[in-house]
């Protein structure tokens, strides 16, 4: 055959980054050479040779040469390499050697599109993570649960740890999801530990998971790259208010023409005449937002020795609410030398970031569904800024009205500036004289600023006292700390004569956490709402001693402990610390006799494991021992001396505080079975995974008996409560040609839940803990805790309906039969918020230069109690106070509820669950690859996506997904469609 | 590094008991705070820190709830608005899990507990040279008193019984004993007797201190009440009853002194404003107002307030914005020195038929009854606050006419509440001579004709005009608004079966009999649910 010279480049399909040192082949021949630094190549073949690309961690690619002399090949990466290096906790493992659940997610695989928090780039991507956004405001926090949740008042956050260093997760001043410091493009990895004995090694803040999160280093070249996109935002839906025509229709067809209500109705005009106005207030607070993202990134190696990376990212965030946006600015960089001939290795991380965020009053969201819209927006008269207000009967402000849902967002500036260093140095050194044995020293600082500025315009009414005295301004400042020492040696030794490998880890790790804060406040005329000036301040400390041990036998049975010992200053005397032990084998059968030939099999792993994992983020740092709290100067008590002028004497208060003496950790033991599984070399691959988590002596705030501490409801151990479920993940390579590239996954994750004891002694007249306050009911709640039944069940009255399905208002199930309807009719329902399925879809295509991909997640069983329609589809809420009226939601077409029979019940009918099962389109996206343009290393790419194209839902409320299920004001989530581009040079 | 975890607190706001309590003074800032928990409703005013969980704050307040308590349910008082729990106090068809029965036991118990932790620390770290601590325990052992006899009288006997011998945690209390048992009864009447006739309670104090008379008022109020609450009769303790009224008596008077009404507020268009119709505020009305600090003569014991320093949405702040109408231009809230009218609490014709309407001071038209615009008072819908009379007893002004120092700019309101007065003294002397079975004294019908020449009236009552149906109606008239309806309904047998009805009595506009088990509030089922050990109301 004819030979031809054929010159080509290898890239990375995923960052079109060059991969330097890939084998190029001629299939069937020896022949072949390896690319440059640029990732080029020049090799001679005849047209009908096939090439045989490959690199570690790539999925090799055969391309026939036909008649090209220029191929220029893209490599996927193989995110399901068995070779594959995995993050764990102090430390890192081949991924054929772990024990336990461990999920490890690339960049490659990450959602794409609007992305804004680095929650959002793992959503539905791990079977068993349910990530929850608390709505569509930028910067929103996200709630993240690792199977289930295992506290019911303790937090079920899982433990971040961005570079070795396990951040201050809670809550920011003037950050509402503090994760949202880091800037998503930033991250190179996220790591999921699952069970105990991969998170046991995090011993007390373990037991809701583990996430770790690596960003991304140095390369060994000198590259450049750029990210660019704008993206538009627009609400995907609005409630369904009544209008102006439709409200007057039925309060008049409920109460006659000659109502009383009518009188309030529309405004009077310049001649006295009644004017009706049609204002939809939903369109009048919502808008379409238009945001921005920059990131530049630099990257290469000083001199062969000092690989460093240096990043610069800016986002400009508008939301859908009006008067809300985020703005971020992130330096990050990283160094990473060796020394000593990489006996010594040095890494350094400095994360910071600048966040301004205006917050928009989402008071107005409720506001915009209660508001008369006969009503106008504005008006001529000045006195208010033009904003309508209700006035009471003296033309003055009305204090109980609601508020112009626009006024609300435009008479109210609420800013905060803040500034967060994430840093860590680790340093990893393997003794020259014992090359088996390294130290790892890793110092780490978390350290953020806030501040932030609440401003009411001096004419803005809906504040009645900050009007009357000229306006109001109050701000706030806080600083958080968070300082880090982990030290641990490692011993690593091949044992030939037994055919072993182990690994010994032992450490000590001590942290500190500390926050201030300090708030002003002031009204225009000099007065405040109580003291000026408020300073707090607390802190906690957690200090550990840990150790690990690995065995591999004959590489194909892996047996790991690991034991750590966490003291914790929330908690005293005996009870400070606590012990979290773990075991796990893992049998890879694929290096046995019987499967090593097989062509059908390529992976078989089975993994068992047990440990115990423990919480103690209560939210308060001193919940163990008597504390006093100071009462501010407004809140004093004052006696009048008998001195004819009545002298006052205001004094002081002191409370103490409620605590537990015998508050302890609470402990969760995990029990984890799983299979690791792939066939026809890797072309299908995933695993199985079923656990039990058993949450024993439960952090829990319940009512205590009445007289018996400092407040009716306490934070103590009691009870204990179980997870059970199972994970199960696929891939399936359906295509792999040098053109086509088809990939498919898929996850689904079932979980159980169920309370199994709730107090110290069995009692079966126990009912609950009473949880899901209501919003306008307050005091009342709609779900309990409850032995037998999943956490936050719903408790309530069963709605009775008449022939038509109509419901009939107050009347109940009589469940007990003792004819009548009380306390002991509500039941206790197999509904709740947590999802029984949680299923997750991706795919991405490649075909030549172009891409696509697509991520549609789903939650099956959850049941919302729309809060929205209790309070607002009832026609008491036409008129609450006789100074103004309210406008009505359309579920009173379908109720007619009055709600003035026995508002003790109204609210707690199961009418109100709703079924928010949903479908929602996470993200889709197309894009295209232009390689070599300007010149031979410049590659460019465009894109663009939808992201929450659309959510199939039966449920009514604005959102079907809801965290906590509770459905009342809630910021809605946007569709945002984005235009992307990225370059590499 | 292993020390570390050993923390103390850092914050300058809180501290661990041994550290707050060094003197004296930062013990009396610990027995203000249970004062505090009758006025305000937590750390922070006006509210953002409360005492109570799972409850509207201001609606935790202790003299909202047991207003409420007192008052909807009976011929005094409704209130229009749907927050959950206030409808059902109206119509009398309230359950366990009632959010004001509920929010009022737990501030009862709150104030028991207080009490019961300010003991135990005063007593423990008691120094030899601390010559106010043992009045200051003497106060507290007072005011568990009050919230204690308050709980009996709202939910029986059966409430929890913990005392300073108890410890704070996870413990599980039992029932001071069965419903209509005297178990608390008895408890009460010793710890009154016994601070009464020691010598740490003072007799005179500065104004909201608690005095000896304070702690005499309660023990005969709770005597009084014997009967309904131990289920039997028995004349030794109307007896003693008497001779500790007769002693407070002799320490107090009536107020007679009015007020003047030297106002000179103006409207935004400069116009002079009318305050009270124009009229000079009466010695009546006075009683109620921003300065009622100086009626110390008539008012035993008072709630306190100062518009700035006790920031509540509870308490006399919600007497005054609660009870100011919007609507109809029938009452201005600008005239009642706050900036909005919450359009809560109106009258019925029940309360107004008992008052000689053309003469009676103590509801002078448009003063304190409010009526313009409003028909015949007949409510229909018990939402419509255009519906019924408006009540302007409570008014955040001087007897002089001027703003409160909230300078009429904020809902912060500065009247102490009374919560005793000598007229309800003086009303209770005659009581407890007619329930002996005695005619009513001289001495004590002379009281009678005094109350009566201040509301205007002709001082000419004998002992025949005396009778106890009398003075239950007069008691409305004397003291309606203060928080005493229900209890005194019940003592007379009117407030349950059929014998009395008045409008939203059992849930109609007319009125309906009802069970006897309203007589007492049911232990609220979040209690039930958390205590096992407590007796059931079973009639709930």
């Amino acid at each position: 055959f004819a030979q031809k010279v054929i010159t080509g480049t290898v890239v990375s399909a995923e960052d079109n980054e060059p991969i330097p040192g890939a084998n190029v082949l001629i299939k069937g021949t020896a022949t072949g050479t390896i690319t440059d630094f640029e990732g080029t190549f020049q090799l001679e073949a005849s047209n009908e040779s096939t090439l045989l690309v490959s690199f570690v961690g790539y999925q090799p690619q055969e391309i026939k040469v036909g008649s090209q002399t220029n191929i220029d090949v893209k490599l996927a990466t193989d995110v399901t390499s068995l070779n594959e290096v995995v993050v764990i906790g102090y430390g890192s493992a081949k991924k054929e050697d772990l024990t336990g659940s461990v999920q490890s997610i690339n960049a490659s695989d990450f959602n794409q599109g609007a992305i804004t928090s680095p929650q959002e780039l793992l959503n539905g991507k791990v079977a068993g993570v349910q990530i929850t956004t608390g709505g569509g405001a930028p910067g929103a926090g996200a709630t993240i649960r690792v199977r289930g949740g295992s506290s019911l008042t303790a937090s079920n956050d899982p433990l971040i740890v961005i570079d070795g260093v396990p951040i201050d997760n809670g809550e920011t001043a003037g950050m509402p999801n503090p994760l949202s410091t880091i800037n998503p493009n930033d991250i190179e990895t996220f790591t999921v530990l699952k069970d105990a004995s991969a998170t046991a090694i995090y011993g007390s803040r373990a037991s809701n998971g583990v996430i770790l999160i690596t960003t991304k280093k140095g390369t060994k070249d000198f590259s450049v790259s750029y990210t660019g996109n704008v993206s538009v935002s627009t609400p995907l839906k609005k409630l369904d208010v009544l209008n102006a025509q439709q409200y007057q229709d039925a309060v008049n067809a409920k109460y006659g023409e000659e109502n009383r209500f009518n009188a309030f109705m529309g405004v009077t005009g310049p001649d006295g005449e009644r004017q009706m106005f049609d204002t939809n207030w939903q369109d009048q607070i919502f808008q379409t937002a238009v945001s921005t993202e920059h990131n530049v990134a630099v990257g290469g190696t000083v001199g062969e020795v000092l690989p460093y990376r240096v990043s610069v990212g800016y986002n400009h965030n508008e939301g859908i609410l009006k008067t809300s946006s985020m703005d971020r600015t992130t330096v990050g960089l990283n160094l990473s030398p060796k020394f000593f001939d990489d006996h010594l290795k040095v890494n350094l991380n400095a994360k910071y970031s600048n966040v301004q965020n205006q917050f928009a009053d989402d008071g107005a969201i409720g506001a915009a569904v209660s508001f008369d819209p006969t009503k106008p927006v504005m008006i001529d008269d000045q006195k208010y800024g033009g904003y309508f207000a209700w006035e009471d009967s003296d033309g003055n402000p009305n204090v109980l009205s609601p508020k112009n849902p626009l006024a609300l967002l435009e008479q109210k500036d609420n800013r905060s500036n803040v500034n967060r260093l994430i840093g860590n140095l680790s340093m990893d050194y393997k003794f020259h004289f014992l090359p088996d044995l390294k130290a790892n020293l890793n110092l780490g600082y978390d350290h953020s600023k806030s501040n932030g500025d609440v401003i009411i315009d001096p004419l803005g009414v809906f504040d009645v006292e900050s009007f009357n005295k000229g306006g109001f301004h109050s701000t706030y400042e806080q600083e958080k700390k968070n300082e880090l020492l982990d030290f641990y040696l490692q011993y690593n030794k091949d044992i030939t004569a037994i055919d072993s490998r182990i690994e010994v880890m032992g450490g000590y790790s001590w942290q500190h956490f500390w926050w201030e804060t300090f708030d002003t406040n002031e009204f225009a005329d000099g007065t405040h709402r109580d003291d000026k000036e408020i300073l707090r301040r607390s802190e906690n400390y957690l200090v550990s001693f840990f150790g690990r041990a690995n065995l591999t036998f004959k590489e194909r049975l892996n047996l790991t402990a690991t034991l750590r010992n966490d003291g914790s200053s929330r908690f005293s005397g005996d009870n400070q610390w606590g012990l979290f032990p773990s075991f796990a084998a893992a049998y890879n059968f694929k290096k046995d006799g019987w499967l090593k030939n097989s062509n059908l099999i390529s992976n078989l792993k089975l993994r068992a494991g047990w440990g115990v994992t423990g919480q103690q983020d209560v939210g308060s740092d001193y919940p163990s021992f008597g504390t006093y709290s100071r009462g501010l100067s407004s809140a004093q008590y004052v006696f009048y001396k008998k001195d004819g002028v009545g002298t006052m004497v205001p004094i002081n208060t002191l409370r103490p505080n409620a605590y537990d003496a015998n508050l302890k950790w609470e402990t969760t033991k995990t029990t984890n079975v799983g299979i690791d599984y792939g066939f026809m070399d890797e072309k299908f691959s995933g695993s199985l995974d079923v656990y039990h988590r058993n949450t024993t002596d439960l952090l829990n705030q319940i009512p205590v008996a009445a007289g018996t501490n400092f407040r009716n409801q306490v934070i103590t151990n009691v009870g204990s409560m179980v997870n059970k479920g199972f994970e199960l993940s696929l891939n399936y390579k359906a295509i792999q040609t040098s053109d086509l590239n088809w990939n498919l996954s898929f996850n689904a994750t079932r979980n159980y839940n169920e309370i199994t004891k709730l107090t110290a002694v069995d009692d079966p007249s126990y009912k609950g803990v009473l949880v899901g306050g209501i919003d306008g009911a307050t005091g009342q709640t709609a779900q309990i805790h409850a032995t037998g039944s999943s956490a936050f069940s719903y408790y309530v009255y069963e709605q009775v309906y008449d022939a038509n399905g109509r419901p009939i208002e107050d009347a109940f199930v009589d469940r007990n039969g003792d004819g009548q309807i009380n306390e002991d009719d509500k039941y206790i329902s197999d509904k709740n918020f947590q999802p029984d399925w949680m299923l997750g879809f991706s795919t991405n295509l490649t075909y030549k230069n172009w891409d696509f991909s697509m991520a549609l997640r789903a939650n099956l069983g959850i049941y919302n109690y729309n809060n929205v329609v209790a309070k607002n589809a009832k026609f008491t809420n036409v008129q609450t106070g006789n100074t103004f009226v309210n406008n009505l939601h359309s579920d009173i077409y379908n109720t007619g509820f009055i709600g003035n029979i026995n508002e003790d019940r109204f609210f707690q009918s199961d009418y109100f669950i709703q079924k928010a099962d949903f479908l929602r389109m996470d993200n889709i996206m197309i894009g295209y690859n232009f390689f070599n343009v300007m010149g031979s290393s410049t590659n460019a790419r465009v894109y663009a996506t939808v992201n929450n194209a659309f959510v199939i839902s039966p449920y009514d409320g604005i959102d079907p997904e809801v965290f906590g299920g509770m459905d009342n004001n809630f910021y809605p989530r946007p569709r945002t469609y984005m235009l992307g581009v990225n370059l590499t040079f | 590094c292993v020390g570390d975890l050993n923390v103390k607190p850092i914050d300058p706001n809180l501290d661990t008991a041994d550290k707050v309590y060094q003197n004296e003074a930062d013990l009396q800032q610990g027995l203000a705070k249970i004062y505090a928990g009758l006025a305000v409703t937590g750390q922070r005013g006006p509210a953002g820190d409360g005492d109570i969980d799972g409850i509207d704050e201001g609606a935790s307040s202790y003299w909202r709830g047991y207003w409420m308590l007192q008052e909807l349910p009976t011929d005094e008082a409704v209130n229009g608005w749907g927050d959950p729990g206030i409808p059902s106090l109206n119509r009398s068809n309230w359950t366990a899990s009632n959010s004001m029965v509920t929010a009022m036991y737990y501030r009862i118990m709150f104030q028991v507990t207080l009490s019961n932790e300010f003991i135990r620390q005063s007593k423990a770290l008691m120094q030899p040279d601390w010559k106010e601590a043992p009045k200051y325990i003497a106060q507290a052992r007072a005011l568990r008193a009050f919230a204690y006899y308050n709980g009996l009288e709202l939910y029986g006997n059966i409430i929890p019984k913990v005392t300073e011998e108890d410890g704070v945690g996870a413990f599980l209390p039992p029932s001071w004993g069965q419903l209509g048992g005297d178990e608390l009864f008895n408890y009460l009447k010793g710890e009154l007797e016994d601070i009464i006739a020691g010598n740490d309670l003072a007799e005179t104090g500065m104004i909201g201190e608690v005095t000896k008379d304070v702690a005499r008022t309660l023990l005969a109020k709770m005597l009084l009440n014997h009967e309904v609450i131990l289920g039997s009769k028995n004349n030794a303790y109307y007896a003693e009853a008497e001779t500790l009224l007769e002693k407070v008596a002799a320490n107090h008077a009536l107020n007679t002194e009015k007020g003047i009404n030297a106002n000179d507020l103006k409207d935004e268009d400069g116009n002079p404003i009318k305050v009270n119709n124009g009229q000079d505020f009466t010695p009546y009305q006075v009683l109620f107002m921003s300065d009622n600090w100086m009626r110390d003569q008539e008012i035993i014991f008072s709630i306190n307030y100062a518009a700035n320093s006790t920031q509540t949405f509870g308490g006399s702040t919600f007497l005054v914005c609660g009870s100011v109408l919007g609507g109809n231009n029938t009452m201005s809230a600008q005239e009642f020195g706050v900036t909005g009218g919450w359009s809560g609490n109106r009258t019925t014709t029940a309360l107004m038929s008992k008052f000689d309407m053309t003469n009676d001071q103590r509801v002078a038209k448009e003063q304190l009854l409010f009526t313009n615009n409003r028909g015949d008072g007949t409510i229909t819908e018990l939402s419509d606050s255009d519906q019924g009379y408006g009540i302007g007893k409570f008014r955040n002004m001087t007897s002089t006419g001027h703003y409160a120092s909230n300078d009429g700019k904020t809902d912060r309101v500065e009247n102490n509440i009374p919560v005793y007065r000598v007229s309800d003294v003086y009303l209770m002397l005659a009581e407890l001579d007619l329930r002996q079975g005695k005619a009513v004294s001289a001495a004590h019908l002379e009281n009678l004709n005094k109350i009566q020449e201040r509301a205007g009236l002709s001082p000419t009552l004998t002992a025949g005009n005396v009778t106890l149906d009398w003075l239950l109606d007069e008691r409305a008239r004397e003291l309606y608004w203060e928080g005493h309806r229900r209890t005194d309904l019940i003592r007379f047998g009117k407030f349950t079966g059929g014998a009395y009805i008045w409008p939203f009595k059992g849930g109609t506009a007319q009125g309906a009999s009802i069970e006897a088990k309203y007589k007492l509030f049911p232990i609220p089922s979040a209690d039930q649910v958390a205590n096992p050990n407590l007796e059931r109301n079973p009639n709930y």
